[in-house]
């Protein structure tokens, strides 16, 4: 089909040729006519010397230099694109890593709005999406058992831990977040019942403020637990591990959003209270390692384990992004040669969300959840350690289909991170990173942070909890279970050519 | 503004420099016309552009003054000055002859461009008039 295009060379250069003779034609008219047209004369001859630095002098915008000022419309256009495709032209299912179906739902269980939605999905069904599969003879609601999953009960542990939630908000360090998103989630957390992990951060202030259940997770770098060369301090994991609010400790090997890298806190970010909270000098570069010093093969890895576990006393997990199935099993293996298991394994997909990571990352590093999940999910049963540790799964486990869908896979409970982020009212602006969080969560600038307040945003955390599980119970009633344990891969249905059919990993 | 780099003390002090005299040479000559100051009338009588012309120019001028003294705006202000300078000068070159106003003018509109040089990270399709961003190398 041949249509008239616009030829945008051609138009540029007319447009260029325009500009320049414009100006001598205002000027004749200016000079024989009437001075009034001189006004035309200086705007386009301030276009013309215009033009010609953007063809000329300047060499860094390869259309500035082709097209001139009409190359600088792209540029409008490019840097107000986002804001226009978000709230004029995307549709409902098309924006990353949420679309707004998703974040509609959240922001709706946040508010204790029923989800109720007329005459169909906004799905595009017959897609290669994994559902759930409803039984002929539903469960009455009354048979559920009550949600109940004990950590540490395999080493019958005196100081094991139990949620009856199957929700648990992930990590998220002060420092990504600010200290009133860190207390409006830990006060969220008290109020909804359930336990929040406490990031990579350091000693986690904020988050003990408010009075929550928390985890207290160990990255690389030990922040708040180390020695100066970056090694674990068994003195302060114990001073720590025996405060009342901490009921587990997380050993974190790897995270979706940028497994197998470490990282760098730039002296300039560290203030007297990120010094102190972290346990690192002022005034130098701190390195977080890509692995655990104290942790170079499986030997080493799972001696560390027992290591926190004695040291800590309470249920200790580990969590991962799964690289290579086949190394986890190699690290079961270890496990049961030394008869030593964590309390829980916690698998965090390759959509993984964080404050800041590089994008080679984000986009490219590490197996999505579904089939990283179903791989050790699998490997648990069949090298018979699956009763030795709970299993846990991260990665927009943010909707009950997909929570679901993940304890089919083998998930004892989940964590979501950026599930609470949005519950708290987080609009996916994208500028984590950039302290210009405009929801004030992601920033520690006190003008941005007084738009979000603990009171109303804590509630939103509880009412996402409680609407979470309750479309999580139904959902089990409708596939005829008792209990999520029940639940096994036969009740997904996995169409032909998704993500699950496929083993991903020919190892 | 993201990413806008730091000025530099010297050019700090340079552009608020120009700022300043810019400001008050465009402020005075703004206000005289508005003021109907008598030998404005006879050179826009000169130009055919009585009154509208003036009040149009004068009030340009005090704008310009105007948004000069704000940081935030000091560039547009500049713009907008060069601009009026630039009709100013082309009003003596073809018909109000060579006098000192020519001087002033010239003038004016060489501190506007040092303005907008100083400050063309200012605005964004100012700063794409020059190459802007270094390459690093992290
Ligand atoms: C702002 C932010 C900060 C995070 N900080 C940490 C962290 O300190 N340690 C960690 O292991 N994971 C961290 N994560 C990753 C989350 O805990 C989680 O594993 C990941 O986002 C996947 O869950 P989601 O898809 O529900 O967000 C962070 C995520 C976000 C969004």
């Amino acid at each position: 089909m041949s249509t008239a295009k616009v030829d945008l060379h051609k138009l540029a250069r007319i447009t260029n040729f325009m500009i320049a003779s414009s100006t001598g034609a205002f000027f004749f008219a200016g000079y024989f006519l009437s001075f009034w047209f001189h006004f035309g004369t200086v705007f386009f001859l301030m276009l013309t010397v215009a033009n010609f630095f953007y063809r000329h002098v300047q060499t860094q915008h390869t259309i500035l230099r082709n097209f001139g000022v009409i190359g600088q419309m792209r540029y409008v256009l490019e840097s107000v694109g986002p804001e226009l495709r978000q709230y004029l032209f995307s549709t409902d299912t098309e924006e990353r890593p949420f679309n707004r179906v998703e974040r509609a739902e959240v922001y709706r269980k946040a508010k204790g709005i029923e989800g109720a939605q007329s005459f169909g999905s906004q799905y595009n069904y017959d897609e290669n999406e994994i559902k759930l599969r409803h039984a002929m003879f539903p469960t009455d609601h009354a048979d559920l058992e009550p949600y109940r999953l004990t950590f540490g009960e395999e080493r019958g542990l005196a100081q094991a831990y139990t949620i009856d939630k199957p929700i648990v908000i992930s990590a998220m360090s002060f420092g990504s977040l600010g200290s009133q998103a860190v207390r409006t989630l830990s006060r969220g957390a008290r109020l909804a019942g359930i336990p929040m992990n406490t990031g990579e951060g350091g000693y986690p202030k904020y988050h003990l403020q408010e009075g929550a259940d928390l985890i207290f997770q160990m990255g690389t770098a030990k922040f708040g637990v180390r020695n100066d060369d970056g090694s674990l301090n068994d003195d302060k994991l114990t001073a720590l591990a025996a405060h009342e609010q901490i009921k587990m400790v997380e050993i974190k090997f790897s995270q979706g959003a940028k497994p197998g890298k470490g990282g760098l806190l730039p002296k300039e970010k560290i203030t007297t209270e990120i010094s102190e909270l972290r346990g690192v000098p002022m005034g130098q570069d701190v390195v977080s390692p890509p692995y655990h010093v104290e942790c170079r093969n499986l030997v080493s890895t799972v001696k560390f384990i027992r290591r926190v576990q004695e040291v800590a006393g309470v249920p200790v997990g580990i969590k991962l992004c799964v690289g290579r199935p086949s190394e986890v099993g190699e690290l079961f293996e270890e496990m049961k040669r030394q008869e030593v298991f964590p309390d829980y394994i916690s698998i965090d997909g390759g959509e993984g969300g964080t404050g800041a990571a590089p994008k080679a990352y984000l986009d490219g590093v590490g197996m999505p959840l579904l089939p990283a999940l179903k791989s050790v999910g699998d490997m648990m049963v069949e090298m018979g350690v699956r009763d030795r540790m709970k299993l846990l799964a991260a990665g927009k486990l943010v909707t009950p289909g997909r929570q679901v869908g993940a304890m089919c896979l083998g998930a004892d409970a989940v964590y979501t991170a950026r599930g609470f982020m949005l519950a708290i009212g987080c609009i996916q602006a994208l500028q984590c990173g950039n302290n210009t969080c405009p929801v004030g969560i992601t920033t520690h600038d006190p003008s941005l942070q007084r738009g979000l307040v603990i009171e109303d945003k804590a509630y939103r955390i509880a009412n996402y909890v409680k609407g979470s599980v309750k479309d999580i119970e139904h959902i089990l009633c409708s596939m005829g279970v008792r209990r999520v344990r029940e639940l096994t891969f036969d009740h997904l249905y996995v169409p032909h050519d998704s993500i699950l059919s496929v083993q991903g990993d020919a190892e | 503004m993201k990413n806008v780099p730091k000025k530099s003390t010297p050019a700090l002090i340079a552009t608020w420099g120009a700022q300043l005299v810019a400001a008050g040479i465009l402020g005075y000559a703004g206000y005289l016309k508005l003021a109907d100051h008598q030998a404005d009338i006879e050179l826009f009588t000169q130009l055919g552009m009585e009154p509208a012309g003036r009040y149009i120019i004068g009030g340009l001028e005090l704008l310009a003054a105007t948004l000069m003294l704000i940081p935030q705006s000091a560039v547009y202000g500049a713009i907008l000055g060069l601009g009026v300078m630039l009709g100013a000068i082309i009003g003596h070159l073809t018909a109000l002859g060579i006098d000192v106003k020519l001087l002033f003018a010239l003038l004016v509109a060489a501190l506007c461009v040092v303005v907008i040089v100083i400050r063309r990270f200012d605005a964004e399709f100012l700063r794409n008039l020059w190459d802007h961003y270094r390459y690093d190398v992290e």
